[in-house]
């Protein structure tokens, strides 16, 4: 048997125990949030997260251990995700020039995020995901298309068009 | 080709998703052509801004809306007010070994209180099941099987003084639940001792993930 605490608490909450799901909350609630905030955007980052969670609990029995249960977490998670991404309306700010400083700002910085979550979220349907999945989840483009039922090109494809509509809400210039 | 069929190529670039011979010919073609050195440092911005988005914290208030749910869905979980409630540590502090050294000295007064056995008392014979309701449920065997092997597993991370404490909390714990079927076996409709042994099978169990948990933050 594995010491693994992940893998010790799932099996715990896969029979029922709350208090061990907690431990397990406790220690990947940060990235399922981070993931809910780059699909949905910060509005419903929490909304998302939380139905992520409780979708896990009711289907903890599927968790067998062959991957480590932060990684099955995650696919569960993109998967939930996914499907609410679709029923979210996609912010439609129109795009304004990245102001000089803020371009210079360093990566992580707040207003720098912001404008971020604007930029991704103004993505046309089926960019936002790959560009997420890829750039932020370091998805391979065959993890992508296996997740979205697309092929590799169409996920090479996506991503280059995510990038350049970022770039270009981000103040780059639109080929 | 033309500019934007190199343009298109330049995410691949950056990603080096391209052979050698397209590597080559999308530099020559970088060298002579100033838009697309321009768009492809942009790109190579905007992926450095996406890869370095920190991770949030957690929405504090989450969990409770969390649990409100899971707590919400009984019958996907029936056994989740049972295993709930962190008691951490007990084992430590001896509530554990306090409730089964009660259960000890409480049985053979319930037994002796009980109306006159239909069998003669003592452990019931070799091959002769207990019944249903007195045997341990499949779940519970399987969660004391596996918390015993991240015991066996971890017993040498464990101080001397808590693996002392621990084989003295199972061993009052076991000599209450042997207690408890030898009653059953001379009175089996009696429901106080049914659900007495229960609890105890609860506390062993209650007891073992306690230990485990010791173990398991020690890694």
């Amino acid at each position: 048997m594995s010491l693994d605490p992940d893998a010790f608490d799932a099996g715990l909450a896969a029979r029922g125990d709350a208090e061990a799901f907690r431990r397990l909350y406790v220690r990947h609630a940060g990235r399922i949030q981070t993931l809910a905030r780059r699909f949905l955007g910060p509005a419903d980052a929490s909304d998302g997260a939380q139905e992520v969670f409780v979708r896990a609990w009711t289907r903890l029995e599927q968790f067998r251990g062959e991957a480590a249960f932060g990684t099955w977490l995650h696919r569960l998670a993109v998967n939930v995700l996914l499907r609410q991404a679709e029923r979210t309306t996609r912010w439609t700010a129109g795009r304004t020039p990245l102001d000089p400083e803020l371009a210079e700002a360093p990566a992580g910085h707040p207003a720098l995020r912001a404008r971020l979550d604007r930029a991704l979220a103004s993505l046309g349907p089926g960019l936002r995901e790959v560009v997420v999945l890829h750039d932020m989840e370091s998805y391979t483009h065959e993890d992508i298309a296996a997740a979205l039922g697309i092929t590799v090109s169409a996920s090479k494809m996506r991503l280059h068009r995510g990038r350049s509509a970022l770039r270009a809400f981000l103040g780059g210039k639109d080929r | 080709m033309t500019e934007d069929t190199w343009a298109e190529r330049l995410s691949e670039y950056l990603d080096g998703g391209l052979d050698a011979d397209e590597r080559d010919a999308l530099e020559r073609h970088l060298a002579e052509c100033a838009s697309c050195r321009v768009e492809l440092d942009e790109l190579r911005q905007v992926v450095r801004w996406l890869q370095a988005d920190p991770q949030d914290a957690p929405d504090p208030g989450a969990w409770p809306r969390v649990a409100a749910r899971i707590g919400a869905l009984p019958a996907a979980r029936p056994a989740a007010a049972r295993w709930a409630g962190p008691r951490r540590l007990r084992l430590l502090a001896g509530g554990a070994l306090a409730a089964a050294a009660v259960a000890v000295i409480a049985l053979p007064a319930i037994r002796d209180q009980a109306p006159a056995p239909s069998v003669p008392r003592g452990p019931p014979p070799a091959g002769i099941a207990l019944p249903v309701s007195a045997a341990p449920s499949p779940s519970h065997a399987r969660a004391v099987a596996e918390l015993e092997a991240v015991l066996a597993e971890g017993r040498g991370r464990l101080s001397p003084e808590t693996i002392q404490r621990l084989e003295a909390s199972l061993a009052i714990v076991e000599a209450a639940i042997a207690q408890a079927q030898q009653a059953i076996a001379a009175d089996t409709a009696n429901p106080y001792v049914l659900r007495h042994l229960e609890r105890l099978r609860q506390e062993k169990v209650e007891t073992l993930r306690e230990a485990a948990m010791i173990v398991l933050t020690q890694t």
